[in-house]
């Protein structure tokens, strides 16, 4: 009886377990999750510059497609929710943090096929590495003709979607007037001391981007980074948590993209608070960081499915996505559309030398362990 | 003399097909959950795979040449030997108090000890960096008393991770240490005291060298317990960068170092894994501490002068490590905002309403119990299987499985999260993104744990029940379904709690292995985020874990007290208490 019993129970739950769990792509993800999605017996380091050529095989339905996204779950779903409105249920979204999708997209890769369509993700090093192995298929969007100048490379393998900027964020309780940084040279100031929070370059790929941004200003001489560390800054494990913390005073200041401030400061006046949070944009530059968007390329991808993922590419540079995406504090890379409400028009930004990066980037991620890590 | 095993072992068979049938099954899921992952992972330190096979040393050459390897082991070390020295301090001497002396207030540090095992060890880091950080409780409150206070203290930091953990495993030490002392011979102390010895002499030369095995072995279990930690350290140590063992293997991972995540996962098995059975070791030989168990009501030592001391020591201490945190994060959890004074303008239940309404926030709750239950059930069939096997039977192993089924118990949860990476997102077995792999790991988690919990009670049983059943012509199984398993009922129903309490604090294993969609409690935990509901919103959540984990612990001590006449079965619940 009791044995009969546990069995039913079992099978009862097993099956509200796969209702429950099933992937409802509709609901909003955790972004900087540590996850390493599907990564399979992969080696050390980087992955190999092996001749690899597009996968032969497809294992997905025809008339629908996977999209691999970063950035904020809501933002998302509502991108989603707005594609689907004419076409029906026709895209699955894969919502993780831009160092998760690279770390799938890597592991599937050398498992044989990536098992994603499109990707939108959070810097354009990985896309680039992505091309040179022949993983991306080339598309130029007719929007492409909106787009500013400065977002107009990539061959159409892959086109920047929106851009975020790397800026300081301080706590105006906790910091005085005359404290107030104004570049990044400021924050090597020991009167920082204990004071600074900055998400971990070898955990986030967007914290990465940023660093090498900055080390890329000061002519990568590390004295930026070795003075964080002599400031005692706080490693933290994504870019939200700087805000999070500097929000809570537990530390006065950090740097991170300035859309994810945007929101906090927004979250809190819709909550009838006033928020703590100011963005300092810094004298040298703002970081500037361009979001890309590809296809992936497979040769036996059903006519369908690629016709999609080109509508997919469109609708994320058409004026409708790209206001969604504005709304979030995302810059647009279109003409004809205004600064996010909190960018300033004058933005002096510097643009990540992303073929630099791509190309020294071992090198980089050691010179920064060396320095934050291991104290 | 061969032929008449091999006749016996047929008509065996023949008899009792569904016996060996059962029995096969149990050795095949024990094979494949327990043993299948942990081998891969081994085999993958030297490079050896399904898809590969390419031995070679060189990952061990790459660790053992990694300074930061180096530091992080001597951090882990470091860890496990002060962690343990002060749980051993914190927990004897209330172990002490409550067993020896007339100290009135003894419900209170039971209560105490109570509450400390309902919190898990990641909780108290929140409520740590809740209190003693810049602008947080203590700084705000010390603040606002006196002028032109400045804060200076380190919240990050070794010695935090120590305290934090010490007072985590502490009620492992008084619940062992308890029951050492309650169980030893009083007339030994009694004769000493008789003989003119003092009190404190008599504690020193005769109690403390009676219940020193004890000690040793609970001591052992502490430090492993203590280096497989990963929580943690993560949060109050990696924001000074510094690194443990168990969070080396995330960052590793993090880096795409798989390779170097799979050989630190090793040796960190390795080390676990001989502390845990020279504890068990030592368990087994202890010899004196339970000579007797004295019926005569034993003479209490009246604490005179000192009793002013002892109550300032226990409830401070005790108030500090058990109901403060519980209260700083309630009230966090409350707070419209953190940052925000404290005044009733700024107190809200939105934050626990948000946690029923935002879609990710109740997923993660649905997850972890669907996950636990699930778990927890799988597991206990497949322990019964164990069982049947080990005690009923004299199939091929039967000595040995028990032991082997036992071994995740000794590993950290982040090496078992590595194990299962490798073994089941592999081109032949793949089932990595789907709830499966978690719960799969959860099973393997969650045997040895319902494991324990029978075992005590199976041992204590009468034989001669199962003979009369036999000798009436039942099967093996029959006997073992009509007799064995009706008297298992309470402790399945504990072992299966346990196990289930475990699910909801347990953080590296679903951190290592969920994908979007199959997020759990613990993932929502320990990934805050500004503009999803930060602070306030992870404290509501510790809240919430933590009055469940009271709620089902009462239950739990409600049915343990029925089968109080049967072995103590209370050894699985320290497991449980110190994930």
């Amino acid at each position: 009886m009791k044995m009969k019993l546990i069995v039913i129970l079992v099978v009862l739950v097993s099956m509200f377990a796969l209702g429950g769990c099933g992937a409802d792509t509709n609901d909003v993800a955790l972004e900087n999750n540590t996850n390493v999605e599907g990564v399979s017996n992969k080696q050390e380091g980087t992955p190999k510059k092996a001749e690899e050529q597009p996968a032969a095989t497809y294992s997905r339905e025809a008339g629908r497609i996977t999209v691999y996204m970063s950035g904020p779950g809501s933002l998302a779903k509502r991108l989603e929710e707005a594609f689907e409105t004419n076409r029906g249920d026709v895209i699955e979204v894969l919502n993780a943090s831009g160092g998760s999708v690279a770390k799938r997209i890597w592991a599937e890769m050398e498992a044989g096929e990536i098992h994603a369509d499109v990707v939108f993700s959070s810097e354009p090093s990985m896309f680039m590495a992505l091309n040179e192995k022949g993983m991306l298929a080339q598309y130029i969007s007719p929007e492409t003709k909106a787009l500013e100048n400065q977002y107009n490379f990539g061959d159409g393998y892959f086109t920047p979607a929106n851009a975020r900027y790397g800026i300081i964020v301080y706590n105006v309780d906790n910091v005085k007037k005359d404290e107030v940084p104004t570049s990044w040279a400021d924050l090597k100031k020991p009167h920082w001391n204990n004071r600074l929070a900055l998400a971990d370059a070898t955990q986030s790929a967007t914290a990465f981007a940023i660093s090498s941004g900055v080390e890329q200003i000061f002519d990568f001489d590390w004295a930026f980074f070795e003075a964080m560390n002599a400031n005692n800054a706080m490693l933290l494990k994504s870019n939200s948590q700087v805000a999070e913390k500097a929000k809570t005073g537990e530390v006065d200041a950090g740097f991170l993209p300035h859309d994810g401030v945007l929101r906090s400061i927004n979250k809190d006046e819709k909550d009838g608070i006033e928020s703590p949070l100011k963005i300092v944009w810094p004298k040298e530059g703002a970081i500037s960081i361009q979001r890309p968007i590809g296809i992936i390329a497979n040769e036996s991808r059903p006519e369908e499915n690629m016709k999609l993922s080109k509508e997919f590419v469109d609708f994320i540079l058409s004026a409708e996505a790209q206001e969604i995406m504005r709304k979030f504090g995302f810059i647009s890379v279109r003409t004809d559309l205004k600064l996010p409400n909190g960018v300033p028009s004058d933005v002096h930004s510097i643009v990540v030398d992303w073929e630099h990066l791509s190309a020294n980037e071992e090198d980089i991620r050691k010179s920064y362990e060396k320095i934050m890590g291991g104290n | 003399m061969v032929i008449k095993i091999i006749r016996a072992f047929l008509s065996n068979l023949n008899a009792n097909k569904s016996s060996v049938l059962a029995g096969t099954i149990t050795y095949l899921l024990v094979a494949l959950l327990v043993l299948y992952p942990l081998a891969t992972l081994v085999l993958n330190s030297f490079g050896i795979s399904i898809i590969n096979y390419n031995p070679t040393l060189q990952a061990y050459t790459n660790v053992f040449t990694d300074v930061n390897t180096w530091i992080a082991f001597k951090n882990t070390i470091h860890i496990g030997v002060l962690a343990t020295f002060f749980a051993l301090l914190y927990g004897t001497t209330l172990a002490w108090i409550v067993t020896r002396t007339n100290f009135r207030f003894k419900k209170f540090i039971k209560f105490n000890v109570f509450l400390t095992l309902c919190i898990p060890s990641y909780v108290y880091a929140v409520a740590w960096i809740d209190i003693f950080r810049r602008n947080g409780r203590l700084d705000r409150t010390l603040s606002a008393l006196f002028e032109n206070f400045e804060y200076v203290f380190n919240t990050y930091s070794l010695a935090a991770v120590i305290f934090v953990l010490s007072v985590n495993t502490y009620p492992i030490v008084f619940m062992a240490v308890s029951h050492a002392l309650n169980n030893t011979n009083r007339s030994l102390e009694d004769a000493s005291m008789l003989s003119g010895a003092t009190r404190l002499k008599t504690t020193f030369k005769i109690t403390l060298p009676l219940i020193a095995p004890t000690i040793f072995s609970i001591g052992l279990f502490v430090f492993s317990r203590v280096i497989a930690n990963f929580g943690v350290p993560a949060a109050l140590a990696f924001p000074s960068g510094i690194e443990v063992l168990t969070t080396r293997v995330l960052s590793s991972l993090n880096n795409l170092q798989l390779q170097l995540a799979t050989t630190l996962s090793v040796l960190l098995l390795v080390l676990s894994v001989t502390v845990f059975y020279w504890h068990k070791f030592v368990m087994k030989n202890k010899r004196y501490t339970t000579i007797s168990s004295s019926t005569s009501k034993p003479q209490l030592i009246e604490l005179k002068k000192s009793k002013a001391y002892v109550t300032i020591f226990v409830v401070i201490f005790q108030f500090l490590t058990s109901i403060l945190p519980f209260i700083t994060l309630s009230l966090t959890s409350l707070a419209r905002r953190s940052h925000l004074p404290l005044s009733f303008q700024n107190l809200t239940f939105s934050n626990f309403i948000g946690l029923f309404q935002n879609p990710i926030a109740l997923r993660g709750i649905k997850n972890s119990i669907t996950f636990g239950i699930l778990g927890a059930s799988i597991a206990i069939i497949i322990a019964l299987g164990i069982i049947f096997i080990s005690y009923k039977t004299k199939m091929f192993g039967h000595k040995f499985i028990e032991t082997v089924s036992s071994l995740p118990m000794a590993c950290p949860s982040v090496v078992l999260g590595i194990a299962a990476i490798l073994a089941w997102s592999s081109s032949v077995l793949n089932i990595y993104g789907t709830p499966w792999i978690i719960i799969i790991t959860y099973i393997s988690l969650f045997i040895p744990i319902v494991l324990k919990n029978l075992v005590g009670i199976i041992e204590s049983q009468e034989p001669s029940l199962d003979s009369a059943a036999r000798v009436s012509g039942a099967s093996r199984l029959r006997t073992f379904k009509d007799i064995t398993l009706p008297s298992l009922k309470s402790g399945i129903f504990s072992a299966g709690l346990m196990a289930f309490i475990i699910a909801l604090r347990e953080i590296p294993i679903s951190l290592l292995l969920f994908s979007y969609g199959n997020e759990t409690i613990g993932v929502l935990m320990f990934n805050v985020r500004s503009d999803f509901g930060g602070t306030e919103f992870v404290s509501a959540i510790s809240v919430l874990v933590i009055t469940s984990t009271v709620l089902l612990r009462m239950i739990l001590k409600r049915v343990s007290a029925k089968q109080r006449n049967k072995k103590d079965t209370s050894l699985g619940g320290f497991y449980a208490s110190s994930n």
